[in-house]
């Protein structure tokens, strides 16, 4: 009973945190430093490991692909089934996680801090409602940095199963004909709900850890707990809203 | 790190994401949200296939518009082509659905018509219903079918010869006349098949890789053409017998005859045989390859039926008829 | 100092009271403060003093607005802080015991954040009134510092400087001098006065410093286990005939009794 109470308060309380950081929204042009800021943190600064890391999928891609449709000498398939797992599942999952990874624990970690040290009971005390400070900018910023990082994600993973599947021995696929799949078979709808699922994810990574930060109580013992509650929520919020969201836009 | 520039950068990350977005969307193409230019063009089919909007239109192979629209109207596909501007295409032209591949894009294939005047906007371009390779395997089995009837009659006819001497010559003169049209139907069968089959080759062959498979592809298409001309030899063989026996030429002399005609026969029925035999080889490298699991079972369907019948042929034996008749002769 | 702040245009300044009616407060169910009602006068210096433990910084986060009490009212200048308006129409400050300071800013911006979200000053004005904040706790040299490269009395005067650009009616001090070396302990001690002989500014000082307390306070308020024992002027206060406050203002060392072997002791 009490758990279910915890996860109707984190609900609820993640609802709430959404509702007031937008009611702020009209303060934003006054601090689009912060924004800026916020969009280089989330963003930029994330952009190198969303690249490393979605080079990899696509050449793991390619190369599990061109293993498996040799049988059937179907390597020209290859970059339909690449450009397809990236563009509608992959980019999106993968950046998502990242995020909670990289941006997620940082976003926990530093307003649990600044609650554990009263840095938010003096924001408080200022008049200056945490929500419209810590949190509307990196909700924006999100909104703003998903689509890049994801259409990234989505490039860099093509290319890295061209190259593989260009230069390893049992594929030796033309990129010509791997490109040419990918433009046969994926579609710029596909591309866009990976945008719309990647959009709706990275903005639900930013809540959760803006809230279970927010709502980090005790020492600083507890800030380390906030960061391993926020990551592991976030993670398993990603992948429920992934099937939810994924056929939701299939019925579109 | 000072504030212009990660203001700098941020700026042009974003940026650089909203061209990487407007890339993908001009490469892949399917947009819908800027109107091709160009002149709009409809074309009413039976059938559409899977032809969607965003799919090419593609004249002599070169792409020139794309399929803005498909709409029912009164019972009837119609698709609605917009055609690049500077794009003429001739009035009698013949628009028809084309595969790309066995899986892949369908596109609208336009043959050139020879006429001086161009198409309008608005206006409606001809159609062509065209065979996709399950109609090519039904129109095998189809064809089958009516050769082996044609096969009965004419054995039957032969029987005759062999203890009805006045028989002879109503009989096969009665078989042949009654079979012209069913033959030249065949015929004409044959020929679709063959060409349905010629069509398929370029869409097989960039989907096998396994050279053996895609020989065995382009023999089955050569086989159907072989039948097909052997299938001519035999109505031109028996229009001669018959056109002899009318000019009192004995039925020794027919019977004679009778041998080519069998060989005719026996020729056909083993072109039939082998374009079977080709297609149950190719059957395992294609069917792995379909991924749209209907169109394997429909395929494997088609391909049981025309074996089917083809087997039936064999072993109802016109042939071993014929050449029984042909031997107690000599 | 006073002729400057006159020159510069500032603010009018008035000073407010706050009244605790009948506040309690328990969490889960274990009472922390047990019905404290008392007053405090516009102008005045009121220091709670108590032991640790006692419930004082939790009273002091009631008063202001941070938490919402389990009993009574907080009244500040005649308004219930309960009331979400009333923080946005009143002026007051909180110097929290840790300083509370945004690690992630210089000094100089910790300072500036309240008017630069309020959009009170242009930017000539608000650099002028936090470099002058910064002066009056002599700390105009710990401008461009951040937080973590600050000694525990810098921090503590950081914070006091952060209160005092809000130009509020109302200080809110809690702790201002634990952790500090005497001296140290005396500058702040003496800036708060200050604070209240230029801008006449009502101070509420929890502590547990006998030297603020019996210093400067006007009034004193004796807190011991979420009871109040007394309010009175320090003179009063020295003079008290209750053991427990004789005993938590002067107490006797006495080596061969000690106290935590006393039957009695509680603490």
């Amino acid at each position: 009973m009490k758990q279910i109470n915890n996860i109707l308060e984190h609900f609820g309380g993640v609802l709430i945190l959404c509702v007031r950081s937008f009611a702020y929204l009209p303060s934003l042009p006054l601090q689009w430093r912060r924004l800026i800021e916020q969009c280089f943190l989330i963003g930029y600064t994330t952009f190198p490991i969303v690249a490393i890391l979605s080079f990899f999928i696509g050449s793991v891609l390619a190369l599990q692909a061109g293993y498996s449709l040799q049988a059937v000498a179907g390597q020209d398939f290859i970059g339909a089934l690449v450009g397809l797992s990236l563009a509608r599942e992959l980019a999106p999952v993968m950046t998502a996680i990242l995020l909670a990874g990289r941006v997620g624990s940082a976003i926990s970690a530093e307003l649990a801090t600044m609650k554990v040290y009263q840095e938010v009971d003096a924001l408080v005390t200022m008049n200056i409602p945490p929500e419209r400070i810590l949190v509307l900018p990196r909700l924006v910023a999100i909104l703003l940095m998903m689509p890049v990082l994801t259409i990234s994600a989505n490039l860099i993973g093509w290319l890295g199963g061209a190259i593989i599947a260009q230069n390893i021995e049992f594929i030796q696929l033309d990129q010509r004909i791997y490109f040419q799949g990918i433009q046969n078979f994926v579609k710029f709808r596909d591309i866009l709900d990976g945008l719309i699922k990647a959009e709706i994810f990275g903005f639900f990574v930013i809540l959760v850890s803006c809230h279970v930060g927010l709502r980090t109580t005790g020492g600083p013992r507890e800030i380390g707990a906030s960061v391993t509650r926020a990551v592991v929520i976030s993670l398993i919020l990603i992948l429920v809203l992934d099937y939810f969201v994924t056929s939701a836009l299939m019925k579109f | 790190m000072s504030h212009t520039l990660n203001t700098a950068r941020v700026g042009l990350f974003f940026l650089l994401g909203l061209a990487l977005i407007w890339v993908v969307y001009q490469s892949l193409g399917d947009g819908t949200f800027f109107r091709e230019e160009g002149y709009r063009v409809s074309a009413q089919f039976d059938d559409l296939k899977q032809l969607k909007p965003g799919d090419e239109v593609r004249m002599a192979g070169v792409r020139i518009g794309s399929v803005t629209e498909t709409k029912l109207v009164r019972g009837r596909g119609e698709a609605v082509l917009t055609i690049n501007p500077h794009v003429e295409i001739p009035e009698d032209s013949i628009a028809s659905v084309a595969m790309a591949g066995l899986l892949g894009n369908n596109f609208i294939s336009i043959q050139v018509g020879s006429s001086e005047t161009d198409m309008e906007e608005g206006a409606a371009i001809q159609t062509r219903p065209t065979l996709d390779f399950n109609d090519a395997f039904a129109t095998i089995g189809d064809i089958t079918s009516k050769v082996e009837t044609f096969f009965e009659e004419v054995s039957r006819a032969v029987a005759v010869i062999t203890d009805d001497d006045d028989g002879l010559l109503s009989n096969l003169n009665e078989v042949v006349r009654d079979n012209r049209d069913n033959l030249r139907e065949t015929l004409a069968n044959l020929r679709e098949v063959s060409t349905a089959l010629a069509e398929g080759e370029g869409t097989l062959g960039r989907l096998i890789r396994d050279d053996e498979a895609y020989e065995s592809l382009l023999g089955i298409g050569r086989s159907v053409e072989n039948a097909a001309g052997n299938a001519e030899l035999l109505v031109s063989d028996l229009r001669e017998i018959v056109d002899q026996i009318k000019t009192g030429e004995g039925p020794l002399g027919a019977l004679i005859y009778d041998e080519t005609t069998g060989d005719n026969l026996r020729r056909i029925v083993q072109n039939l045989g082998e374009v079977s035999d080709k297609l149950a080889a190719g059957e395992g490298t294609l069917g792995r390859l379909l991924a749209d699991e209907t169109l394997y079972h429909d395929l494997q369907a088609v391909l049981q039926k025309a074996e089917r019948t083809i087997d039936g042929l064999g072993d109802q034996g016109p042939i071993t008829a014929v050449g029984i008749a042909a031997n107690a002769l000599f | 100092m006073n002729q400057n702040a006159v020159e510069n245009g500032e603010r009018q300044r008035s000073s407010i009271g706050l009244k605790i009616e009948n506040f309690s407060k328990s969490y889960d169910l274990v009472p922390v403060l047990n019905n404290i009602s008392l007053e405090v006068n516009p102008g005045e210096i009121f220091v709670i003093m108590g032991p640790s433990g006692s419930g004082k910084s939790v009273l002091l986060k009631h008063v202001a607005g941070l938490e919402t009490p389990t009993n009574g009212r907080i009244i500040i200048d005649g308004k219930d802080i309960a009331q979400p308006r009333t923080r946005r129409e009143l002026s007051m400050a909180l110097v929290f015991q840790a300083g509370a300071l945004f690690n992630s800013m210089s000094v100089f911006d910790n300072l500036a954040l309240y008017p630069r979200e309020h959009r009170l000053y242009d930017r000539a004005t608000l650099r002028q009134k936090v470099m002058r904040a910064l002066e009056t706790l002599s700390l105009q040299d710990a401008a461009k510092k951040h937080p973590s490269q600050l000694s525990g009395g810098m921090r503590k005067r950081v914070a006091i400087a952060r209160a005092l650009v809000m130009e509020p009616e109302l200080i809110l001090y809690d702790e201002p001098t634990s952790e500090l070396d005497p001296t140290m302990a005396a500058t702040i001690i003496e800036v708060i006065a200050d604070l209240r002989e230029e801008f006449g500014v009502t101070s509420l000082v929890v502590s547990h410093d006998r030297d603020l307390a019996l210093t400067i306070a006007d009034r004193v308020a004796i807190l011991m286990h979420g009871d109040l024992l007394e309010v009175d002027t320090p003179a009063n206060i020295k003079r008290s005939e209750n053991p427990k406050v004789k005993d938590f203002l002067n107490p006797v060392i006495d080596i061969k009794n000690p106290r935590f072997k006393k039957k009695d002791y509680s603490s």
